[in-house]
């Protein structure tokens, strides 16, 4: 296979990073395993809440731009998607017909659920098996009007053509998974690592394999179809919604306007979304017809594509430093190392190799939640290396952490003498002699009722214990007697002191004029017109004293304190 | 709202001036408080002046305040049309008592002697600001108000009462041969008295012979009463005759106007009061052709010898019911078993319950009933004893936390966080309050440990 390579890469547009769809698969399961999910009533859609704390989550950077701009991010929707064609979520799409006159279906209650049994399988798979998984599912996917001839591919830049009559003529016989596994076939007969041209690859189809896509004579039912042609479901166009141009079987670059779009959409759908190839785009020339023809000059295959086309995705592997760093190397994203490590480690960096910390709060933690844990085993069976001597000791030790603090929940406390039968039953742990933790409290009291053993049932505050009665023998009566002795907290209170002066006017025209002063430096006064006074608060007297000043031009004014 | 609410929004927010005056004029309060708001906020709540507006009211404006002084919350302005009427039955609620609020506040409110505040809006309801207003007497004048009862008669003696009504209905109810008869409330369950299905009480006793006298005035239908502000006519004549002092009695005439106010609508005061009577809650006595009315004095002290006897036969203890005090029927169904006596009408059996007098508190025990029991038959006492040597010695705590601690430092640090509220078991063991959980994590995670749970199965 001649393909020609292309060395000069400047004036494209590569795209070589892209969202990782296999670790945003887990991360959505996760989301939607920890919340409730309820999709749009009307729309069926996620909600904008939901989208932006999922645009958060996800390796798409636009998509909390996205969200902020349109209520909806396509990578999010996109993982939404393919999530539930997995079949790891489940929900409503079909929906009800409300009303009677209902135009459209809606969704009431439509809540995302996960299927634990599907989610379970997927994980339990290896990285091989997982990979292929993924890729069945999306060669299945998409047939007839929602194949790439006639919709934008997830990360995809080229328009399709019109769905218009995509459900008649040609387009419902192809087999588009067939097609799409001979174009990765193909593919990966490519020379990996270099950029090679896509007109040259479509040159070679139309020369070694020109009816790869569409057969030389299809079944077509009717004349009108048969009339048209292996071709008469496409046509193209000057303008976006210009006069439609006929693309006829004779034309002699026939070839490169149908099947040859299709391959560029192709390259930049399934391949490009799971990292098995790069592409590169050119400038889009205004002359050009729509869909859009020749702007995707090169793509790059990815040795990943042959290991995933042969089952040889490797799995992670994990080395384990003195120093308590785990370092987890995997091709693909490593789901079920990146659910468990957590539990003990503290991630440090996400990526191709991930960086993990032995934590020794997290370790005792997991011991704690489950007894039969073995951190040591568990990274021993993965590690390429045995484990730093330090380390294993470390470890033994910090399990032995998880039992220094044992809480007993759902059990009640029961002092006796220590010669009671019934206790025995309703026995959880025995303490001491005459101390023993019990269940089931209501029925062992009635038992010791039924005995005469006159019990006392005392239930204790919230925040703290209860005073027992007189000659009671419990551990807790001298605690009840310490808070007897405890005084009361004393009350706060804050006095707030106001100091009033009050001036005693000559007559009532240096009273309103003093007033009106003071009001209109927004003072608060008090007048009493009948005995001339003036009354307000010590805090005015920077504004008082201005006010008098003010009046010093036609008053002598003396103050004479009293 | 709080009174002191009330009142600071009063002086500050809604009174008018022209209010204001006429306000310090009526109570005579000084000229500084009429120009100083503060300051009349300060003297409102004095004594000056109460006693002479309340005198200056007429008798149903004192009833109206004296029902006010039941309520714990502020009313509306609609409460006041028992006294003011004039209201529409018709029209928006402003149209409605516009009259009654301006009396309200140029009798009362300038009188001095209410608080008056606006209230919230509800938030499910847009309320005009009248529906708003809320008025209230402040506790200070509850004892300056006018007597209730205009000249009552004082006599001396109890009167005519009949304190036998549930004793008797006791002893019916026992003694009858069909068991759960339609109208049969006391009975005997498996060795325990009592009343309608529970164990007996006096504060439900009481509330039987309330229920009783409420079915007597208004019949077996379903109390609607005009507002929510206005009382049932039982209640309203138990809680005005609860106003006489001792010694004095109100005849029904005198009842009339008072129970139109605090029912909101004309009441025959004979019926109501008689009965009371009927049910054992009103004393009576018919002096110069008229019948004077009181409530009924406490039931007399009896001692326990002069009701209980003890068999020396078997050593169980007879109740008289017919003399028992029903403060006693209480204390011994707490810790007996009670069985009727075959063909003995109106006794009663009681043999000692070792479970009920675990149950019983020391102040039950200490009682003179149940120590005259103790003092006076075996069985009582030999379970007295026993109870003394077992109780306190069997302790079950709930609402508790246990816990192992096995490091020192951790355990230290519980115990310096928690302080008095840890009690330290043997073996490790802590015990600690169930709401101070949160705490207790916080310090074990602090310290670096976590919290390894078990779980009782």
């Amino acid at each position: 296979m001649n393909i020609d390579r292309i060395k000069n890469t400047s004036k494209l547009d590569l795209v070589t990073a892209r969202p990782d769809l296999r670790r945003d698969l887990h991360v959505f399961v996760a989301y939607v395993e920890e919340r409730e999910v309820k999709r749009g009533h009307r729309d069926n859609a996620l909600s904008k809440t939901d989208a932006r704390r999922l645009a958060k989550l996800l390796s798409d950077r636009d998509a909390e731009s996205e969200v902020q701009e349109d209520g909806n991010s396509t990578w999010v929707d996109s993982v939404d998607r393919f999530a539930q064609q997995l079949g790891l979520v489940h929900y409503d799409m079909e929906g009800i017909y409300v009303g009677y006159t209902s135009q459209a279906p809606s969704f009431p209650d439509n809540y995302i659920q996960v299927d634990a049994n599907a989610y379970g399988k997927l994980s339990a798979m290896n990285l091989a098996r997982q990979e292929k998984h993924l890729l069945e599912a999306m060669l299945e996917d998409n047939q007839g009007g929602g194949s790439e001839f006639f919709s934008t591919q997830v990360l995809g830049r080229l328009n399709g053509f019109s769905t218009w009559g995509s459900g008649t003529a040609v387009v419902p016989m192809l087999d588009f998974a067939a097609i799409r596994r001979f174009l990765l076939d193909l593919l990966a007969r490519c020379p990996t690592g270099e950029w090679l041209s896509v007109a040259s690859l479509v040159e070679y189809l139309k020369t070694d394999h020109r009816y790869f896509l569409i057969p030389k004579k299809p079944q077509l039912k009717n004349k009108w179809d048969k009339d048209n042609g292996r071709y008469g479901n496409f046509r193209e166009s000057k303008h976006q919604w210009g006069h439609e141009i006929a693309i006829k079987e004779t034309d002699a670059d026939g070839f490169e306007r149908v099947e040859g779009r299709y391959v560029e959409r192709f390259l930049e759908g399934i391949p490009n979304l799971l990292g098995y190839v790069d592409v590169a785009y050119g400038g889009r020339n205004p002359k050009d017809l729509y869909p859009s023809l020749g702007v995707l000059k090169a793509f790059r295959v990815s040795e990943r594509l042959h290991r995933a086309l042969d089952g040889m995705i490797a799995e992670p592997t994990l080395r384990v430093t003195p120093s308590f760093d785990v370092y987890v190397q995997s091709e693909l994203y490593p789901a079920r190392l990146m659910r468990e490590l957590p539990q003990f480690c503290d991630l440090v960096s996400e990526d191709t190799t991930s960086v993990f910390r032995l934590d020794r709060q997290k370790v005792a933690a997991a011991y704690a939640a489950d007894p039969k844990l073995n951190v040591t085993a568990f990274l021993e069976s993965l590690s390429t290396e045995p484990l730093p001597a330090n380390v294993q000791r470390e470890l033994s030790d910090w399990s032995a952490h998880s039992d220094k603090f044992v809480l007993y929940s759902g059990c009640s406390l029961l002092e006796t003498d220590g010669q009671t039968a019934a206790v025995e039953r309703f026995r959880v742990e025995n303490i001491a002699k005459g101390i023993d933790l019990v269940r089931s409290p209501d029925r062992l009291f009635e038992e010791l009722e039924k005995e005469q053993l006159a019990p006392l049932r005392i239930k204790h505050g919230d925040k703290s214990f209860s005073p027992l009665p007189a000659k009671t023998r419990s551990a807790f009566a001298r605690k009840a007697a310490v808070k007897k002795k405890q005084r009361e907290p004393k009350t706060k209170v804050t006095l707030m002191r106001i100091i009033r002066v009050q001036l005693l006017c000559p007559d009532r025209e240096f009273l309103d004029r003093l007033q009106r002063l003071l009001v209109d430096a927004n003072c608060t006064v008090e007048s009493d017109r009948r005995n001339l006074s003036l009354a307000y608060s010590s805090q005015y007297e920077t504004e008082v004293s201005r006010a008098i000043r003010a009046l010093k031009n036609e008053y002598e004014v003396k103050i004479d304190d009293q | 709202m709080k009174p002191l609410d009330m009142l600071s929004q009063m002086c500050r927010v809604v009174l008018a001036d022209t209010d204001v005056k006429a306000l310090c004029k009526a109570r005579g309060l000084s000229p500084q408080a009429t120009s100083s708001r503060g300051i009349l906020e300060t003297l409102f709540l004095s004594p000056q002046g109460v006693s002479n507006v309340f005198n200056s009211l007429d008798r149903n404006e004192v009833a109206l305040l004296h029902l006010l002084k039941n309520y714990e919350s502020p009313v509306g302005v609609a409460f006041f049309s028992r006294a003011y009427g004039g209201e529409h039955s018709y029209g928006t609620f402003n149209q409605r008592y516009q009259n009654v609020f301006a009396k309200v506040k140029k009798r009362l409110v300038r009188g001095g002697v209410l608080l008056w505040a606006e209230g919230r809006q509800n938030s499910w309801q847009k309320q005009s600001k009248m529906e708003r207003w809320r008025f209230a007497l402040p506790a200070e004048f509850h004892c300056h108000l006018p007597a209730l009862i205009v000249s009552p008669r004082r006599f001396d003696g109890d009167g005519n009462w009949r304190p036998n009504v549930v004793r008797d209905k006791l002893i019916a109810d026992l003694g009858c041969s069909r068991k759960n008869a339609d109208d049969q409330i006391f009975q005997i369950e498996a060795n325990e008295l009592q009343l309608n299905g529970k164990r007996i009480e006096v504060a439900k006793l009481i509330k039987w012979q309330q229920s009783g006298w409420k079915k007597a005035v208004q019949g077996e239908k379903k109390s609607s009463p005009k507002d929510s502000d206005s009382k049932r006519p039982d209640e309203a004549a138990l809680c005005i005759l609860s106003e006489l002092a001792d010694g004095y009695w109100a005849d029904a005439e005198q009842l009339t106007e008072p129970l139109r106010v605090f029912c909101g609508k004309k009441t025959e005061s004979d019926a109501v009061c008689e009965a009371g009577w009927d049910w054992g809650l009103l004393a009576k006595r018919t002096t110069g052709g008229k019948t004077w009315y009181r409530l009924a004095p406490e039931q007399p002290q009896v001692a326990p010898h002069q009701y209980l006897t003890p068999n020396e036969q078997d050593g169980c203890v007879t109740a008289d019911l017919s003399t028992i005090p029903l403060q006693a029927i209480e204390q011994l169904a707490a810790i007996s078993d009670q069985r009727v006596v075959p063909a003995r009408n109106g006794k009663l059996l009681l043999t000692p319950n070792f479970v009920k007098l675990g149950r019983a508190d020391d102040k039950l025990l200490a009682d003179e009933v149940v120590q005259w029991l103790v003092e006076h038959t075996q069985p009582f006492a030999e379970a007295y004893i026993a109870l003394g040597e077992r109780r306190g010695k069997t302790v079950l705590h709930e609402n508790v936390l246990i816990a192992r601690v096995s490091d020192l430092s951790l355990k230290v640090a519980i115990e310096k966080a928690l302080g008095i509220n840890v009690v330290s078991l043997k073996n490790d063991f802590v015990a600690f309050p169930r709401g101070l959980l949160d705490d207790v994590r916080r310090v074990v995670k602090k310290s670096g440990h976590v919290v390894k749970e078990v779980t009782a199965k």
